[in-house]
This record gives structure tokens, C-alpha cells and sequence, in this order.
């Protein structure tokens, strides 16, 4: 009798950790990125880190300098903040993408013009090594390999995570990107200025 | 007098020396490499091969000393101490790549040797950061995130305080907060890796919202690590040497973030019970050798490893400071040096002080530390090492050695 009881504890154990590892199978590990070029940027990029973190099916986790970089498309904008940040998550994309363009919505984002200004806009990435392509979604980012304001805070917190399409690494990526638009320096990329929130940036180099 | 005896210690100095004689421009490359003499000690050599090696340097006019009972074959390996200028052993190195018995194997190490002797590590790139040694010392600040350090009067961590703290060492110009949640002193217990998560990722999380900083997490535990690396840290300090927690090469690999490996004898519970060693600076070699040839298997890139020779882990006082003055001899593996000895009790029993007191004997082997090779010290008292290291940098990086971009091949 006793020795029945164990097993049947065993299998209870069993059953239990098959349960955990399926689990933690269906956490995703996805990289976002932030763009704000109006208004407080920094807060909002604050403000949408913050949102994303109240929601109890994200754990916010690493995230890249700010930098303020040239916007691209329109000539008269202001320019961005742009950012980088990986959350570990139980959404499936579609409704991590859904939760984000809800964050962008509270901070008042109109998506008027495609190219416009915006308070806040976050960006699905890559998402595990998922591929997405519809006409809601598209992970990876079909753009992000040609830009520099992604690649660059990308590669600060995942610079040796391969891009599932193209099958290199972000940091490959960039400095590929950097080569092919003729800089050698990350510290010269035009229309890039790091913003600085640590109390040793003016430290004197020798 | 009408001379004097100058230090030569590379080529760039010898090429300084001779033009400033004023010697014929084609000259000076011809001659700056026998202004250079270096020793190399190379371990259980074959006694043929040793005979070979022996023979090959006297005809250059070199020596090599080999054990007594090499010459007539009666030791089956002898240790050897191959000594001669730049130039002699570069001739060496072309006789014996033409040799049998293992020879060219010989030459292709000694080849290395000389180079990694000769070379600034390459930058290592971590967050925004970029650590491009040779043009100065790096800072780490020590944050210790245990119940002793930052209690909040109960056993749990004050938070706020840590995180405080670390930002003044921040403003105190650190250049990297090493945040580490077990002891690691001599006869401390381990703590779970729960336990040490709930110490240090509220801190790396804090400190990763409100400030830029580039943070390392002091762990041996792999579970520790990825969740300090997700919660922000970008950089993982081994005090095992990758040694205690199988997964954390194949953590790091995947993560592709620079790792700080360090020589270790035994245990933090058990490691200053006796420690000895037959040949300190080749025993310490040969396990960091052994913790590159781990992170190689694993995937971890070479430019991505800095060593650390673990000042008190496992070694006596006399120990510590023989490690110290010869500190240079790691450079032999490539990589950028760590040094950790900040309020260490080596400091203590030389100068027979208690813990608050070892600030000035800090000082000194930081200095020390630096002219023999540091490129990373890891300090509690960043403002005043901070002007220690900047102090002994104006002396030892002389304007010919900090030319940007100067790789020096031997």
C-alpha cells in the first residue's frame, strides 16, 4: 500500500513538472522598439515602458539607451527618441501587438499620417524566432534591418540575436547597415545623439 | 659618468631610443627588436625537443636552460626557460617551424606567446559602452547586495539604498556596477539562487530604470545570471572561472555578453584552508587557459573574455603580492586583465588594519596593479581609486605606448 502511494506521488510529480516546462514554453521573449518625437518624449517612452509593465502578462526587462536620431521620412519633423526594449511575455503576437497599439492610443497617438509625428510608437520587432507575415502584423520588423534608429539600441541589448529571415546577427546587421550608409564610428552616425541620463557623461577621457 | 643604464620593455621604447640617437630610419626596424629581451618559460617539453630548442638559441646567440637530466635523456619531460632578444626568438620561432618532434607545434606557441605579450586586447563593446583598453584603466565599483551590505534593519535588502549608493558611484565617474548578491568571502556560505535573485534584480532593475549604467552581474549561477541579463545587466562576472554551474558558458554563448572569468583554488567556503601551489603564475595561467578553452567550446567568443587572476581566492598573503608584481605574465592569454583587490585582507595584514581602514593600502596595489597590466580594477572607494587611476595612467601611458590604434607585433 504504501509503496503504491508513492508511485502515484511520483506520477503526481511528473505530471507537475511537465506542466511547468510547458509553461515556461509559452513565454515568449520579444524585442520592441520606441519611437516619440512630440511633446516630453523621454516620458512618453517613460510612460509607455511603464504601461507595458502593468500589464500582468508582460515582465519588462532590459532596455537600451535613449537616443535622439533624425527623423527620416518627413523633412520639417522634429526628431525622434528612439529606444529599445525586451519583455518576456504570455501573448501571442497578435495580442501583445494589440496591447501595444492600446498603450499608444492612451498616449494619444493618431494615426493620421503614416509618417506623421507621434507621441509614442512601439514596434514589434522580433519575437523569438518567429516569422509573422499578415496583414495585421509582420515579425520581424520589415524595416528594421535598414534602420540604423533600431539596429543601434537593438544591438545594445541583443547583439547576438539572429534575425530569423536574414540569419544574421543584429549587430552584424548594424554594422553592416552603418558600412553600407559610409560610417565607420558610432559615435559620429549622423542625426544620432545619445541622450545621456547617468551622471558621468561629462567624465573627461584620457 | 658618461652613461647610464635605460629600461627597454618593448619595441615602441626601443624604437623611441634608437631615433632619438638619431640611428638611420631602415636601422631602427632592424635593431629595435634586439633592443628587446624577453624569457619565456615553456612547461614539460620533450627532452629531444628541449635539446633541439636548447641548441637552435645558443647558435643565435641566446640560451635555453632545461632541467639537469635533459641532455642525457634520463628526466622524461624538463620544464625550459628559453632566453634572447625579439630577434633571437623570432629566428627560433622560423628554425623550429622547419623541425620534427613537435617542434613546430613549439614554435607556433611560442609564436602566440609573444604576440598576446605584445598586443592591447581588442574594445570589448557591452550596452552603449565601449572599453577600448590600452588607452586607460577601466572602473568597476563593487556593489554587494547582501543582507550585511544594505540591510533594511530586518533581513531583507533596502533597496532604495543599494540603488543610491551604486549612483554615487556612478557620479564618482565608475564606469560599470558589479552587482553580486552572494559572499563571496573567504569561509561564506552559499546562498540558493532564489535567494540571490531576490537580492539582486530588484537593485539591477532599479538601477537599470534610472540610470544608463553599464551593470555586471557577480554570479556563479546560470539561473541567476539570465535573469540579471533580462532585468538589465549586460555583462556576467564568474568568480568560478565558468567552473560551478556547467550551463553558464552555454548562457553566455547564447547571450553573447562579455564574461569576467576568474582563477579560484577550491571554494569561497573552503578556499583559504591552506592554499598552496607548486608554480603560482602557471598554475593560474593554466586555469584561465582551461576557462577560455570552456567558453570556447561553448561558443563564447574570445574577444569577449577578461580575465581575472582572483586576488584572495584561495591564495596566502605572500601569494597575493607575488601575483601582483607579476601580473603581466596573464597578458600571455590575450585577454584584458581584472583586478580585484579593494579593502582585501592581504591589505589588512600587511598593514595590520581593519576593513574601514584599508583605503590607502587599496591605493597601492591599484597602482601597482595598473603598471603591470590592469585594464579593469574593481574597487569599493571608486572617488579616490578613481583619481589613483588616473594619476598612475598620466605616468605608465607615456605618449608613444597610447598612440591611438597602435597594435604592436613582436
Amino acid at each position: 500500500m504504501p509503496k503504491k502511494k508513492k508511485v502515484a506521488k511520483k506520477a503526481a510529480h511528473k505530471k507537475k513538472a511537465k506542466k511547468a516546462r510547458k509553461g515556461k514554453k509559452g513565454i515568449a521573449t520579444a524585442y520592441l522598439g520606441l519611437g516619440s518625437n512630440v511633446g516630453d518624449r523621454e516620458e512618453y517612452i517613460e510612460q509607455a515602458v511603464f504601461l507595458l509593465g502593468k500589464n500582468p502578462n508582460i515582465e519588462v526587462g532590459k532596455r537600451s539607451t535613449n537616443y535622439e536620431t533624425e527623423p527620416e521620412g518627413g523633412g520639417s519633423q522634429p526628431p525622434f527618441i528612439n529606444a529599445a526594449l525586451v519583455i518576456k511575455t504570455k501573448l501571442t503576437p497578435h495580442k501583445l501587438l494589440d496591447v501595444c497599439q492600446e498603450i499608444e492610443a492612451t498616449l494619444g497617438r493618431e494615426r493620421e499620417i503614416e509618417w506623421g509625428p507621434r507621441t509614442i510608437d512601439i514596434d514589434i520587432l522580433l519575437c523569438d524566432g518567429e516569422i509573422i507575415s499578415d496583414d495585421k502584423l509582420q515579425v520581424p520588423h520589415p524595416l528594421m534591418h535598414e534602420r540604423l534608429f533600431v539596429l543601434r539600441p537593438l544591438s545594445e541589448i541583443a547583439s547576438h540575436l539572429v534575425h530569423p529571415v536574414l540569419e544574421k546577427s543584429i549587430l552584424t546587421l548594424y554594422d553592416e547597415r552603418k558600412s553600407e550608409l559610409g560610417e565607420k564610428y558610432d559615435d559620429e552616425l549622423p542625426g544620432f545623439k545619445e541622450i545621456k541620463g547617468g551622471a558621468y557623461d561629462d567624465y573627461e577621457r584620457w | 659618468m658618461i652613461g647610464r643604464v635605460i629600461e627597454i620593455e618593448n619595441l615602441s621604447l626601443a624604437q623611441r631610443e634608437l631615433l632619438a640617437i638619431g640611428s638611420d630610419r631602415a636601422g631602427v626596424e632592424l635593431m629595435a627588436p634586439k633592443a628587446v629581451n624577453k624569457v619565456i618559460k615553456l612547461k614539460g617539453i620533450k627532452p629531444t625537443a628541449a635539446n633541439i630548442i636548447k641548441q637552435e638559441m645558443l647558435s643565435f646567440g641566446g640560451e635555453a636552460a632545461t632541467a639537469h637530466g635533459s641532455i642525457d635523456l634520463s628526466v622524461a619531460e624538463t620544464d625550459l626557460l628559453v632566453f634572447g632578444t625579439l630577434k633571437q626568438l623570432d629566428l627560433l620561432v622560423e628554425k623550429l617551424r622547419r623541425h620534427q618532434f613537435g617542434l613546430p607545434q613549439i614554435a607556433e606557441q611560442i609564436s602566440l606567446i609573444l604576440k598576446n605579450y605584445n598586443i592591447i586586447p581588442k574594445p570589448i563593446k557591452i550596452k552603449n559602452k565601449t572599453l577600448d583598453f590600452g588607452h586607460r584603466t577601466y572602473i568597476m565599483g563593487v556593489l554587494n547586495v547582501t543582507p550585511d551590505s544594505f540591510s533594511d534593519g530586518g533581513k531583507f535588502i533596502n533597496v532604495d539604498a543599494a540603488v543610491a549608493h551604486a549612483k554615487k558611484m556612478l557620479a564618482d565617474v565608475a564606469d560599470m556596477i558589479d552587482v553580486g548578491g552572494e559572499s563571496t568571502r573567504p569561509g561564506s556560505e552559499p546562498v540558493s539562487a532564489e535567494e540571490e535573485k531576490k537580492r539582486v534584480l530588484p537593485v539591477i532593475k532599479g538601477l537599470a530604470g534610472e540610470t544608463e549604467a553599464v551593470i555586471s552581474i557577480d554570479t556563479t549561477k546560470a539561473e541567476v545570471a539570465q535573469a540579471a541579463l533580462f532585468a538589465g545587466a549586460s555583462m556576467v562576472n564568474d568568480i568560478s572561472g565558468l567552473r560551478f554551474d556547467p550551463e553558464m558558458s552555454k548562457l553566455i554563448a547564447e547571450q553573447g555578453v562579455p564574461v569576467c572569468i576568474m582563477h579560484i583554488q577550491g571554494t569561497p567556503k573552503d578556499m583559504q584552508q591552506d592554499p598552496t601551489y607548486n608554480d603560482l603564475m602557471g598554475e593560474i595561467i593554466n586555469y584561465l587557459e582551461e576557462g577560455l578553452e570552456i567558453a570556447k567550446k561553448a561558443g563564447i567568443l574570445h574577444g569577449q573574455i577578461i580575465v581575472d587572476p582572483g586576488i584572495g581566492f584561495g591564495k596566502t598573503v605572500e601569494h597575493n603580492l607575488e601575483i601582483l608584481k607579476r601580473l603581466k605574465e596573464l597578458k600571455v592569454l590575450g585577454c584584458p586583465i581584472l583586478v580585484g583587490t579593494s579593502r582585501k585582507s592581504l591589505i589588512g595584514k600587511v598593514l595590520d588594519l581593519p576593513v574601514e581602514e584599508r583605503i590607502e593600502g587599496t591605493a597601492a596595489t591599484v597602482a601597482i596593479s595598473i603598471a603591470n597590466g590592469a585594464d579593469i580594477v574593481r574597487v569599493h572607494d571608486v572617488r579616490q581609486m578613481a583619481r589613483v587611476v588616473k594619476m598612475t595612467g598620466a605616468i605608465i601611458r607615456t605618449s608613444t605606448d597610447s598612440v591611438r590604434g597602435r597594435r604592436e607585433n613582436a
